[in-house]
């Protein structure tokens, strides 16, 4: 029998929580590295750029500042489900309504960082002790990943896995790109656009690119080549056209695995891959570049909603007459 | 065997060890101190105080390793569990409601002989409660001949009209069983309890052997232990048989309430032991009397059910509205015969604890024959002499709610208050059809480790067993339940109980 639509959905969501999990700690991780060698003075700018690449930044344009007890709470916070706790909480809840999809070994990985997380009394993780806590989270998930690859079939369960793993991903890169490339159009609130060396640093070992960058680019660093290289570029795992590649190819194959229902969703992700593939960066630094991120974003959203409708919340009138 | 321990002693006791593991020279302690033995039977020491023969190389190894490697192998088989995530939850709490299914490290061992008694006694009782159930639900010969009253059966809160005259397939009522067994002072075993509606526990079965495999390699090379593994296997044998006609290739599933039930991790177990889907409620639609998952590609038909939702929520349409657990329509595809479903619905008819008592009766009556296990005596309160023997002795004997399991409302005479005594005297005059007595047990008792100590605890034993019409199917082996608290005699996993490996020998 075909997938259930609801494990389909479970699949997807558990790989998009994975997938944002990884994001923020490596976010986390390189910026409290990163800190170690600004002037403090710097620190608020700094600060609200991440949270701003989380989606966090004070809605009402107030700077929150991140001290050690706000930045513990991006790892640990119970409640939420954007702290890191919350993505793997959430991918763990995901993953138990379909154990009988994923393999053993990679249930119980999930299972024992969940775990792991839980158990830690996050009062007596200091700043110090959380770089290499959050280090240590993305092995953890490393180690999910590379047991998802090795152990479970890898059919239409996995696909949709790496469907929402790559969407995610791409959406994460749009955001990071905008919030460090683009100039904000009020001053207030929003923190300047990136200008120093060591801020591009801390772009591309936000997306763990710093050495594949430079072995592609031996002109230095500097902001047209990472906007090339991280939107662009058809190998780097964490490039939106590598994610949307993935995307597009593994929506074709589960197009083939659900029978005649292809159509919207593939349709979406195959206009934004051409998109890609065929851009050119001056093209698109010499354009209205924050409109350009903003509508990659717009499109991973509607891809999303078009796999939805294909797949998991169609109306069962139509599926009838089917 | 020396007599139990007072605190004092044990605490000096555990000083001793300390000081053993530092000089290993002195003598160091044996893990079978303080084991005491009483009244009921155990399990490994007959009342010479020696082992008895099918626990000699068990014993022999548990003095070799001593506490330390047992409490390091107990930390190893527990960890197990955990990352395995092998957990049930418990009802009724607010906070950290998953847990781990407390698991003890001994095995409990069965020669083949006691095997044989018993699997002969319980495929002979499952094919009489399905003769019964087929009875009841048409004919009603066994009630026209006054061998069970009519109202007992008709009364019975599980009973269900709407199976009156509907055409199960092959007659199999109860495709799944789990009866509880327990051992008495003489050795017998004798059935506590039939559980004929969604029967848990297998899968603990299942994983308990595969840690315990881990656990204790060395102990399997040296016993003929008979293997369980092939349950999923037969179990998914007996689903099949239930196909609609015409469908030579069935879609069968598992239907789970979801992922907050308690037994949610032995539903995903099973389904993935089978290769077969899990599915929820509001996966699956009813249309024109056919049953049909959503997929990625599109609605696809469902032949059998294999469902661990209880009766009162499969279908929001027959029985219970406001569920949303169930399917709407399914009774009525079940009943227009185009999906299979096991159990049946309204088979906990023949579990209710009042219709238990007459089981022997059945079996005399279907099957012409005595019953080979046992029931325990039990009083039926709705007859006003025996009722009235009970109210006088409520703090001597255990009393049970009719319709319900997993422990819960149970009086235990012994352990009880004179406010819990109170409470229940006026519930069984208020509805005495509502509730059974039956005298307190002294289930036996098996050593089990706990705190780093060899103790007796009380357990009992829940094979499972598989009817598919023809053929009747009981694993060697079942969960051995376990009371974990001191003195305890509940061994349900909801009240502090926990498990242990069951090993059945060969002959």
């Amino acid at each position: 029998m075909a997938m259930l639509s609801r494990v389909a959905d479970n699949l997807y969501w558990m790989a998009r929580y994975l997938e944002r999990a990884e994001q923020s700690a490596r976010l986390l991780s390189v910026n409290l590295n990163l800190m170690i060698e600004r002037a403090s003075d710097s620190a608020p700018d700094h600060w609200q750029r991440v949270l701003e690449a989380l989606w966090m930044a004070g809605s009402d344009g107030e700077t929150a500042g991140v001290d050690e007890a706000s930045l513990r709470d991006l790892v640990f916070a119970r409640e939420r489900y954007t702290s890191i706790f919350g993505c793997i909480a959430a991918a763990r809840h995901n993953a138990r309504q379909v154990r009988e999809e994923i393999s053993a070994e990679m249930w119980e990985c999930i299972n024992r960082l969940y775990l792991r997380l839980r158990g830690t009394d996050p009062t007596r993780v200091g700043a110090t002790q959380l770089f290499d806590f959050l280090h240590s989270v993305v092995e953890a998930l490393n180690l999910v990943r590379g047991t998802m690859d090795g152990t479970m079939s890898h059919g239409e369960g996995w696909r949709f896995i790496q469907v929402g793993q790559h969407i995610e991903r791409a959406m994460a890169a749009a955001r990071l790109l905008d919030v460090y490339l683009v100039p904000a159009e009020s001053a207030d609130g929003t923190a300047p656009p990136a200008r120093n060396f060591l801020d591009w640093v801390g772009l591309l070992n936000s997306c763990s690119a710093f050495e594949p960058y430079c072995k592609s680019y031996a002109r230095g660093i500097e902001a047209r080549g990472i906007l090339e290289f991280l939107l662009l570029n058809a190998e780097f795992p964490h490039s939106i056209r590598y994610c949307i590649d993935r995307v597009q190819n593994n929506l074709g194959d589960i197009a083939v695995a659900a029978g005649q229902r292809a159509g919207r969703s593939q349709r979406l992700a195959g206009r934004l891959q051409a998109q890609l593939n065929f851009g050119h960066v001056d093209d698109i630094m010499s354009g209205d570049l924050g409109a350009y991120l903003s509508s990659i974003e717009q499109q991973c959203t509607e891809i999303h909603d078009a796999i939805f409708q294909s797949y998991i919340l169609y109306s069962l009138d139509d599926a009838l007459i089917a | 065997m020396a007599k139990a321990l007072t605190k004092q002693q044990k605490r000096s006791r555990t000083a001793e060890a300390e000081l053993a593991f530092a000089a290993p020279s002195e003598p160091r302690r044996q893990p079978f101190d303080g084991y005491g033995l009483g009244e009921p039977y155990d399990e490994m020491f007959g009342r010479d105080s020696r082992q008895r023969p099918q626990y000699q190389i068990l014993h022999e190894r548990l003095q070799e390793l001593g506490p330390d490697e047992l409490l390091q192998r107990q930390q190893r088989a527990d960890l197990s569990f955990l990352n395995q995530g092998i957990t049930f939850t418990v009802y009724g709490q607010q906070e950290s409601t998953e847990r781990v299914m407390p698991t003890d490290l001994l095995p409990r061992i069965l020669t083949a002989r006691e095997w044989a008694t018993i699997e002969a006694g319980l495929t002979q009782r499952i094919q009489a409660l399905n003769l019964f159930l087929k009875d009841i639900y048409n004919e009603g010969k066994i009630l026209a001949d006054g061998v069970i009253p009519r109202e007992l059966v008709y009364s019975a809160q599980h009973y269900r009209r709407e199976m009156r005259e509907l055409a199960v397939p092959r007659d199999v009522y109860v495709a799944v069983c789990g009866s509880d067994l327990v051992r008495l002072p003489d050795g017998s075993f004798a059935v506590l309890e039939d559980n004929l509606r969604v029967p848990s526990g297998v899968s603990y079965m299942l994983a308990n052997r595969e840690v315990m495999k881990h656990v204790f390699p060395e102990l399997f090379r040296n016993y003929a232990v008979q293997p369980i593994s092939q349950y999923c296997q037969a179990l998914l044998a007996t689903l099949r048989q239930l196909a609609p006609a015409g469908r030579a290739d069935p879609t069968i599933v598992v239907l789970t309430p979801g992922i907050f039930n308690s037994a949610y991790f032995e539903h995903a177990f099973l389904a993935r032991q089978m290769g077969i889907q899990l599915v929820e409620g509001s996966d699956l639609v009813v249309h024109n009397n056919v049953v049909y998952a959503r997929t990625t590609a599109g609605l696809r038909r469902v032949d059998v059910i294999y469902r661990r939702v209880d009766d009162d929520f499969v279908d929001p349409l027959a029985f219970r509205a406001q569920s949303r657990l169930g399917v709407p329509g399914l009774f009525n595809a079940y009943r227009a015969g185009n999906v299979g479903i096991a159990n049946s619905i309204g088979t906990g008819v023949a579990d209710d604890k009042a219709v238990y008592a007459y089981v022997p009766k059945m079996i005399r009556y279907y099957l012409d024959a005595d019953a080979i296990l046992p029931n325990i005596e039990t009083y039926l309160l709705h007859e006003e002499k025996q009722c009235q023997h009970v109210l006088e002795n409520l703090d001597k004997l255990v009393v049970k709610a009719v319709g319900e399991s997993g422990g819960y409302g149970m009086l235990i005479g012994p352990h009880s208050t004179p406010r819990q005594r109170e409470e229940f005297r006026r519930a069984i005059l208020a509805n005495p059809r509502n509730y059974i007595a039956q005298p307190t047990l002294a289930l036996s008792r098996a050593p089990a480790f706990c705190d780093g100590a060899i103790e007796p605890r009380h357990v009992d034993l829940r094979p499972f067993v598989l009817f598919g019409g023809d053929r009747t199917t009981v694993v060697p082996g079942g969960l051995t339940r376990v009371a974990l608290r001191r003195g305890s005699l509940v061994v349900n996993s909801s009240q502090g109980g926990g498990s242990k490996d069951t090993w059945v020998l060969g002959a």
